[in-house]
């Protein structure tokens, strides 16, 4: 009976540390569950990949992502691109606009030299318009009607100044306006 | 104390002891159960509706930041660099709080702008590697649509728009010293 009398008292004594220990338990978890509710926004997000997924929870309807070292930016719909933003073969900025058909309809990026670059495509995706500064770093507007052939011409150099000349469908100029 | 009364109280503790260990068992299941809800919340926010955050930046494999969502002075701010840091596409807002797009050369330097001009009306400018403007697509100061083509130097060579004072189309062109060498009509 001493025993066991010695048993059950070494047994109440412990009840009070599992009580202590139980009670910082639950503060711990009230700890959390406050700070869970009451997080704050934060300072800074920092991640490899951003996207945003449509009403279906699934698809990416946008997205900023790195590729091969690279950063891809673009809106889309379903697997068809909106818009791009990324960086151009020379790592020059580049942004593209797509058409319906999925083909690249407006596309401002930089010309060789390093000057702007505004091209304007059909819905085939063929450039039929640029804006862009020629080879003697003038500025100059290029138009091609939808056959190919250039038929508009605004552009210049320092030493003769600037040109409008527009062409007939067989590349024949057919008016001018110079010197 | 003898031994029946010794046993009446061993088994009042006992029970007691008994009573004590069914409560706080209860509690444990209680509080473990609360944790692992809690838990599979948390592990359930894969996606959220919103984040909020006052800078996103995304990085390579290298830590490097090549895409920052941020605000300035209260606006917002959408840059991206290449790995070297140098900027490529710029959105941001300009001192008069209109829209601005930038889009960067290899050098680093803008050469494609999107903005508004000083009358409010949209602008397309397009630089050459200089630095100076090379093509300009936007209104005339009298709220005209128009065209103006630049020389290296930056000297307007030229330029398709309304006429002073009508609403009729005329096209000009220029030397490198501002004489006027061609127009239509």
């Amino acid at each position: 009976m001493n025993e066991a009398e010695e048993i059950l008292a070494r047994l109440e004594s412990g009840k009070r540390s599992l009580r202590v220990t139980f009670c910082f338990a639950i503060a711990g978890l009230a700890t959390m569950v406050a700070a869970f509710a009451a997080r704050d926004v934060s300072d800074v997000v920092r991640t490899k990949a951003i996207n945003v997924l449509g009403a279906d929870g699934t698809s990416v309807v946008a997205t900023v992502a790195t590729l091969d070292h690279k950063i891809v930016v673009g809106t889309l719909n379903g697997k068809t691109s909106l818009v791009s933003l990324g960086e151009g073969p020379t790592g020059e900025g580049v942004i593209v606009l797509s058409g319906p058909s999925g083909k690249d309809v407006v596309r401002l990026s930089s010309v060789k030299s390093g000057g702007g670059s505004v091209g304007i495509n059909g819905p085939d995706g063929v450039e039929i318009a640029n804006a862009s500064p020629n080879i003697t770093n003038s500025g100059s507007l290029f138009i091609d009607s939808a056959a190919g052939p250039l038929i508009g011409e605004i552009n210049g150099d320092k030493l003769n100044g600037g040109v409008i000349a527009v062409r007939n469908a067989q590349g024949t100029e057919t008016a001018r306006v110079h010197q | 104390m003898n031994n029946s009364q010794q046993e009446i109280d061993l088994v009042q503790r006992l029970r007691k002891m008994e009573r004590l260990q069914a409560r706080y068992r209860g509690a444990f299941v209680l509080t473990a159960a609360l944790a692992g809800v809690l838990c599979i919340v948390g592990a359930g926010r894969q996606t959220q509706d919103s984040v909020q955050a006052k800078t996103f930046e995304v990085v390579n494999d290298d830590a490097k930041v090549l895409a920052r969502f941020t605000s300035i002075d209260g606006k917002g701010e959408f840059n991206t660099f290449r790995a070297d840091g140098n900027p490529l596409v710029s959105v941001y807002s300009s001192s008069d709080n209109s829209g601005r797009v930038e889009v960067y050369n290899a050098a680093g330097k803008p050469v494609i702008t999107l903005s508004t001009s000083t009358t409010g009306a949209g602008s397309l400018v397009v630089d050459n590697s200089t630095g100076d403007r090379s093509v300009q697509v936007g209104t005339s100061s009298a709220g005209h649509g128009g065209l103006w083509i630049y020389n290296a130097d930056g000297k307007m060579i030229a330029v398709i728009t309304t006429a002073t004072g009508t609403s009729d189309g005329m096209a000009e062109t220029y030397d490198a010293a501002g004489k006027r060498t061609g127009h239509l009509p």
